[in-house]
């Protein structure tokens, strides 16, 4: 059994660890990675879990529904203290297993299709050229996050869920305070501030049908009989807000500093605009924002390569280091727009950053629109732009798994 | 070649509708739709990457007479 007994476990890899590269996972996940498909390592509060960084293993486990993302589940493992807050147990739709994640899901699945994700691009690439006037005219230096990377992303996900962009340096403070917390309490502080916020919104959108927006239509389908009660509506918004701006935005930011640290590739994008989705998945690939790409726990055992994950153990597949199995991707630790040339382009969709099966991410075709929009209006608009401190100076997320820059001072 | 695409299973990821465009779509709903449910082999690469890439495995080529599947689906009924 998985038995939080602390000192069977110390001679395990502690995870998680920082990294020492922006775009590369921890040299200890490398090693790892050396060694085999499959690990157990030890989380902060002792218990053991198994650490996945081969991709074939990673998608076989990922697409198993043996394995639960039931976050309320009592042996469901914390990766980091802040996730044991309440407000986490559960997180609507990627902490559900069906049915109910799956009546969720489809609720939402025209608000991200293809076909409206492509409707909102001159939109959102008008925002971007907005943003990018604005630095202009402000001149350099200025912090990339605050000015481009993250008003992107939070400008959209406002607009497409209906939450006031007004409100934005309320929650994306908050979402920070969420996500980077270092202790479950003040995850739920932050958490329940978000909450209340939502609750207040609604509420409004409830007194006045009609509104714009994916909560303004979902309100008006509440039904507390039915798939959607209040309550899964007040947690699928916090899931999209928070989903929807953070991890967005830092993959805009670590997406350029790639670029800036790669003038070959940058190059090559540049002399060839068509290679621009594959650039972003391959950027999506490499950096791996996340750096998990699921959780989960075993309900059953499951024999995987010659190992038994047994019913109760937890599993956390490794997102860097699945995306850099050789055997899939050969050199995995280069930087390659080309990577998919003579095959299907959307081969390049074969990393692990979104997840895969049925939790695979929501807003996936949404957040590579806007890389797209982004990184090419930004290099377009500033074509001479530069790192405006050396790349080791650049303040990094630390003690987490979700990776991204605290700011990111810019010149041209 | 014959082609399914399980609509109870899409989870609406879109990779379908990008690796063969000339085969795969999404309706209104967000959900699969099959354009072409026997697209010549000129088409099956694109064709095996929709499959490779449907995460919620609801792409089925059809390999003699029999729903083949992702040769990875270990599970007895492998969503999840």
């Amino acid at each position: 059994m998985n038995a939080p007994s602390t000192t069977a476990n110390e001679d395990l890899f502690a995870y998680p660890q920082d990294r020492a590269c922006p775009w590369q996972p921890s040299p200890g996940y490398q090693d790892l990675g050396r060694q085999g498909p499959l690990h157990r390592v030890r989380l902060w509060d002792g218990r053991w879990i198994w650490m996945v960084t081969g991709h074939s293993q990673a998608r076989r486990l990922l697409a198993d529904p043996r394995m639960s993302a039931d976050r309320s589940r009592d042996d469901f493992p914390s990766v980091l203290p802040r996730l044991d807050a309440p407000i986490f147990k559960p997180i609507a739709i990627i902490g559900f297993d069906p049915p109910v994640h799956d009546v969720h899901r489809r609720l939402l699945a025209p608000d991200f299709s293809l076909k409206q994700v492509r409707a909102m691009r001159p939109h959102v690439e008008d925002l971007a050229r907005r943003l990018v006037a604005d630095m202009l005219r402000e001149g350099p230096p200025v912090d990339l996050v605050e000015a481009y990377a993250l008003p992107i992303p939070s400008m959209v996900i406002s607009e497409l869920l209906g939450v006031p962009y007004d409100d934005h340096e309320f929650f994306e403070a908050k979402t920070v305070g969420l996500l980077q917390a270092k202790s479950a309490e003040d995850a739920e502080r932050a958490g329940r501030e978000l909450w209340d916020y939502l609750d207040g919104l609604i509420t409004r959108k409830e007194h006045e049908p009609g509104g714009a927006g994916v909560l303004s239509r979902l309100a008006s389908e509440v039904d507390e009989d039915g798939d959607l009660t209040r309550e899964d509506l007040l947690r699928i918004a916090l899931a999209l807000l928070i989903g929807g701006h953070d991890t967005t935005s830092q993959m805009i930011a670590l997406g350029v500093v790639t670029l800036l640290e790669h003038p070959d590739q940058l190059a090559a994008l540049r002399a060839d605009p068509g290679v621009l989705p594959a650039a972003v998945d391959e950027l999506l690939r490499l950096v791996s924002i996340t750096d998990v790409s699921g959780v989960r726990v075993a309900t059953e055992d499951i024999e995987i390569d010659g190992e038994v994950i047994r019913a109760g153990e937890g599993v956390l597949v490794s997102s860097s280091m699945t995306n850099r199995d050789s055997g899939v991707f050969p050199r995995p630790y280069e930087f390659d727009v080309h990577r998919t040339r003579g095959g299907n382009a959307a081969s390049g969709r074969q990393h692990l950053t979104f997840g895969f099966g049925i939790h695979q991410c929501l807003g996936q075709n949404l957040a590579r629109m806007e890389l797209e929009v982004a990184f090419s209006i930004l290099f377009e608009g500033i074509p001479d732009l530069r790192l405006g401190v050396p790349l080791e100076a650049l303040p990094t997320r630390s003690g987490g798994t979700m990776q991204g820059v605290h700011t990111m001072p810019i010149e041209w | 070649m014959k082609v399914t695409a399980d609509r109870s299973r899409c989870m609406a990821a879109g990779h379908c509708a990008i690796s063969a465009p000339d085969v795969f779509d999404h309706g209104e709903d967000g959900l699969v739709v099959v354009l072409d449910a026997e697209p010549g082999e000129e088409r099956r690469r694109e064709v095996e990457v929709a499959e490779d890439l449907c995460p919620s495995r609801a792409i089925a080529i059809l390999r003699s007479g029999a729903v083949g599947g992702p040769a990875e689906a270990g599970a007895p009924d492998t969503v999840g």
